[in-house]
């Protein structure tokens, strides 16, 4: 049922994939969606493994219902976070708000995995889950600043698909 | 600890060490042809798929191989994923952008790829002990490659769209 869950929720989101493009380039959803999934895996292959903070479930379903939230769940909700801040249509202090929401709905996904009993929590506290979603949005919105500072000495630095034609 | 050192500066760590050096050696030596675009985000996406592939069937509940000297999480398993598995797609890639080829030809040539690496994976598991097979099989190893191969030229194609032709192959 869990994997049933996540699978559907993972395709909302590759669904949500293509709105991005009106303030992100392809090649930057591509790679921060790649950047954020490698580190969600990565501090979570240490938070479990070396450090055993977290236990996961062994079943197998319910181990692939979160390595969907790993892989596709948090890039995309991080991604539309970075979408929120570099959307030039907001200002400062929405952005601030809007950008805390999806640090929120990050922890809200945990806690659904928590409450079915995919993971549980040993020496792992909701506030440092809280910090580990919110650096992840910080890394990737500063890894972008620069990856399209990257991308326009590339000289990549127009999407040739219209957002428009959206 | 976050993450733990070798237990033993051993076989499995010069293997990993100079494979990388060599074949990020023989890509450095080749003139080049790929975008630093097409470079880092095929580094990017070979990162993810190790990461996934690793953290998914080499860990609990399917265990299927280890790597390294212990179940956990080692530094040199970073080096693994970030220096020693993508120079062979940089390889490939250098040469797919340099001859062209296509159709069964294509094929043949995704197909003499993955047979490298897979001897080089037999090398690095039954001589240096960088993986220990848990029920996982040398030869389930071939279709992986092909595919990670397949998806790596995707990735690739799909970049280059974006690339200006200047910067490109």
């Amino acid at each position: 049922m869990s994997l049933l869950i996540a699978s559907f929720v993972s395709m909302i989101g590759i669904f949500c994939i293509p709105f991005l493009r009106k303030t992100l380039h392809p090649l930057e959803i591509l790679t921060c969606g790649l950047l954020v999934a490698s580190l969600d895996q990565f501090s979570y292959a240490i938070l479990t493994l070396n450090l055993e903070f977290i236990k996961a479930s062994e079943n197998p379903y319910e181990f692939w219902a979160l390595k969907l939230e790993q892989i596709f769940i948090a890039p995309v909700l991080i991604l539309l976070g970075v979408f929120v801040f570099f959307s030039e249509s907001l200002r400062p202090l929405g952005k601030a708000f809007i950008l805390t929401g999806f640090v929120f709905l990050l922890l809200a996904v945990t806690y659904c995995y928590d409450r079915s009993g995919i993971i549980q929590f040993v020496k792992w506290r909701w506030s440092s889950e809280w910090l580990r979603d919110a650096a992840l949005l910080a890394v990737s919105i500063g890894f972008l600043m620069l990856f399209r500072k990257f991308l326009k000495w590339q000289g990549v630095s127009r999407d040739p698909v219209s957002s428009d034609s959206l | 600890m976050i993450l733990y050192p070798p237990t033993r500066f051993d076989a499995n760590e010069w293997f990993i060490l100079i494979v990388s050096v060599v074949t990020w050696g023989m890509f450095m030596l080749l003139p080049r042809r790929l975008s630093y675009v097409s470079l880092f985000i095929v580094w990017l996406f070979n990162g993810l798929l190790a990461f996934t592939a690793d953290f998914s069937i080499g860990v609990k509940p399917f265990d299927l191989y280890d790597f390294g000297d212990r179940p956990e999480f080692e530094w040199f398993d970073i080096i693994l994923y970030l220096f020693t598995y993508p120079p062979s797609q940089f390889l490939m890639l250098h040469f797919y952008s340099k001859w062209k080829p296509a159709g069964w030809l294509l094929f043949g040539y995704l197909l003499l790829f993955s047979v490298v690496t897979l001897a080089l994976e037999g090398i690095a598991t039954y001589w240096f002990h960088v993986f220990t097979y848990n029920g996982w099989k040398l030869y389930y190893s071939a279709p992986a490659y092909l595919v990670i191969y397949t998806l790596n030229l995707f990735v690739f194609r799909y970049v280059q769209r974006y690339v200006p032709a200047g910067r490109k192959s």
